[in-house]
């Protein structure tokens, strides 16, 4: 009921409101990206102990704040003197422990559980030519271990990491990158690579395609969400939804529409939990990249790597955003600018080796399954 | 009359000043030397005519050069057999993984986390890679085999400044750790064939010099020589003296004498293979 009282006819809801809410103002004029494309939620300082994590997108995220003066868990380092992309290829250097790209929040969901005791991952080593590998993270051995019993005490090592890194978090940094995965049907084991791309055997019997939706997601996001809890109850979250496209879909559609409807669902399920939990953040590193107005610019021209130009754009927003939000002292601004300089000193360092700057990603293998 | 040409780093002075040693009953064969430090002699190169060119200098690393050798560069045409000595190839780098890392199914000495053999393999690869293509590339316009010898291992007693000095420090673990010998002879081995590869001969490190792996016996370190011919003051642990030169020039001399006729060359040009 109007206010009979009150001057004027009724306004509209959105009269008053700031430029970014209109597309004209905060898109059409505006430059690329927008201005107030993100406002943070809460403020990520330098100090926080960051836990990265997710799809090859995630790479570049974790390499930025690590190069910013930020400080992101590496619970699983390589020795020293390993050269970066050489670490890199191993699968070291890359998230907050060695367990390679994590494509979906089941797999992530169960790797956790593992180091809970309360997930025993089924046909976990994986055989290629006399090789074994580790069936959850077949990527960060490149040519595989001598035995099964390596692959098992390896992953025992890996899997103290990860707790220790999830004891240390503040903050966890999860990039959202497939809808589509693999399971073991008996068991419900998530593989981040379908049986047979990188190692093992793809067994029709045995392996079942999955197409997760919004609503599982959001489950298991709060499930995880949870176990992060059970170290720290103050740990928060900062979800991104990864512009890679998928390189292929098992679906049985064409790809595009596939790609689409995956994305959205991610979205979907990262918006959801952000709109309902004040401990969710969520950064819009896919529309930045994605999203028509960037026009493609921001793709490689095979249309799906990212290019270095949008890995910086999509940065810069967030850096911009962070710093601006960052309530800091001028001691501890200090300290950031003299952290960064060294981390920047670094970042020079690996920029010396370009494939330093190449993304880990075992989807690309999917690539040479296509003929 | 064979005539040994010896170009190298500041390790060249432990062989010159064994040469008089070296040559007493050897009037067959003719010995010369050149010197230069360690950054510039990494950083020379060939031409086609086989003239030794260090890079360019600062008027003190001109002045340096040719106060020890009497000239800016040296012509290798003349000579019979070149030894070019001062490499590491990446070694100590290699050494480092173990300071503390245990090798996947290799070893167990109690360290808190394991690299695998892959990896060390890989890293091996890679040292090797970023240090060998470089001289390679720089010797290629020569086109003639060289004998490449390493710098000499780092004598054990470099473990007194392992406190204070990072590669001490790593050495002392690598000594220690149970996947020394293993490591080392990968490294070896694929050092070997890659310069054979190349149409070039490694001489290893004579085994008498040999403490264990990529280690030297403490005596050899005591009182060393510098490039120029003068003593250094005191032990650096990492350059030795002349008993060591005479022992490295003996063991390339019994190298030429079973090879008998000079290192062949290689079949096709070395640049073309580059």
């Amino acid at each position: 009921m109007s206010d009979p009282d009150a001057d004027g006819p009724p306004v509209s809801p959105y009269e008053g409101l700031e430029d970014r809410a209109f597309w004209r103002s905060g898109v059409v004029e505006a430059g690329y990206p927008p201005t107030g494309l993100y406002t943070p939620k809460f403020p990520i300082t330098r100090e926080v102990p960051i836990f990265t994590a997710g799809s090859c997108f995630a790479q570049h995220v974790g390499r930025t704040l690590r190069d910013n003066g930020y400080h992101v868990i590496d619970a699983e380092p390589a020795p020293a003197k390993v050269p970066e992309a050489l670490a890199q290829r191993h699968g070291y250097r890359l998230y907050a422990a060695r367990f390679g790209n994590i494509y979906t929040v089941r797999q992530f969901l169960q790797l956790m559980l593992e180091c809970f005791d309360e997930h025993q991952p089924a046909d976990a080593v994986w055989e290629r030519e006399g090789r074994f590998f580790d069936a959850l993270r077949p990527g960060v051995t490149p040519r595989g271990l001598a035995s099964p019993e390596e692959v098992r005490t390896s992953r025992a090592q890996h899997l103290n990491a990860v707790r220790e890194a999830a004891r240390q978090t503040g903050l966890v940094v999860f990039t959202l990158g497939l809808t589509e995965t693999w399971e073991h049907a008996p068991s419900g084991t998530i593989y981040p690579t379908a049986p047979g791309t990188i190692a093992g055997a793809f067994d029709p019997q045995l392996h079942r395609f999955v197409n997760f939706r919004a609503d599982a997601i959001k489950a298991d996001f709060l499930a995880l969400r949870a176990l992060f809890q059970t170290f720290n109850k103050d740990v928060r979250f900062l979800l991104t939804v990864s512009p890679v496209p998928l390189t292929a879909t098992a679906s049985g559609g064409h790809v595009l529409p596939a790609t689409i409807y995956s994305k959205s669902v991610l979205r979907t399920a990262a918006g959801e939990l952000a709109e309902d939990h004040d401990d969710i953040d969520y950064f819009p590193s896919y529309e930045i990249v994605s999203s028509h107005p960037s026009g493609g610019r921001l793709f490689e021209a095979n249309m799906r790597s990212v290019h270095p130009r949008g890995v910086r754009k999509v940065m810069k927003t967030f850096l911009a955003a962070h710093d601006s939000a960052d309530d800091q002292t001028p001691r501890q601004i200090r300290r950031a600018r003299r952290l960064a300089r060294l981390a920047a000193a670094e970042a020079a360092q690996r920029q010396k080796d370009d494939a330093a700057h190449e993304v880990i990603c075992e989807e690309q293998l999917l690539e040479a399954f296509r003929k | 009359m064979t005539r040994l040409l010896i170009i190298g780093s500041s390790h060249v002075g432990a062989l010159k000043n064994a040469e008089e040693t070296f040559l007493a009953g050897r009037p067959d064969l003719a010995l010369d030397f050149f010197g230069l430090r360690a950054p510039a002699f990494l950083k020379s190169r060939m031409d086609a005519e086989g003239v030794f060119h260090p890079p360019e200098q600062d008027e003190d690393g001109r002045d340096l050069i040719l106060k020890a050798n009497g000239a800016l560069t040296v012509a290798t045409a003349g000579y019979d057999h070149v030894m070019l000595i001062g490499y590491r190839f990446g070694f100590p780098e290699v050494a480092s993984l173990l300071e503390r890392y245990d090798i996947l199914g290799l070893t167990d000495a109690g360290h808190p986390a394991t690299i695998d053999l892959v990896l060390v393999e890989d890293m091996i690869d890679t040292m090797i890679s970023a240090s060998l293509d470089d001289v390679l590339a720089a010797l290629a316009p020569a086109n003639r085999s060289l004998t490449l010898c390493l710098a000499p291992y780092p004598s054990k007693s470099i473990a007194s400044r392992a406190p204070r000095m990072e590669l001490a420090r790593e050495l002392v673990a690598f000594w220690d750790h149970p996947g020394a010998s293993h490591v080392f002879e990968m490294w070896l081995s694929r050092l070997r064939s890659q310069i054979e590869a190349a149409g070039h001969t490694l001489l290893e490190q004579p085994y008498r010099t040999v403490a264990g792996p990529f280690a030297t016996k403490p005596m050899f370190a005591r009182a060393p020589d510098n490039f120029d011919g003068s003593a250094m003051k005191g032990t650096d642990h990492r350059h030795m003296n002349a008993e060591f030169g005479l022992t490295v020039l003996t063991s390339f001399a019994r190298m030429i004498k079973n090879t008998s006729e000079a290192p062949r060359p290689a079949e096709t040009p070395i640049k073309e293979r580059i």
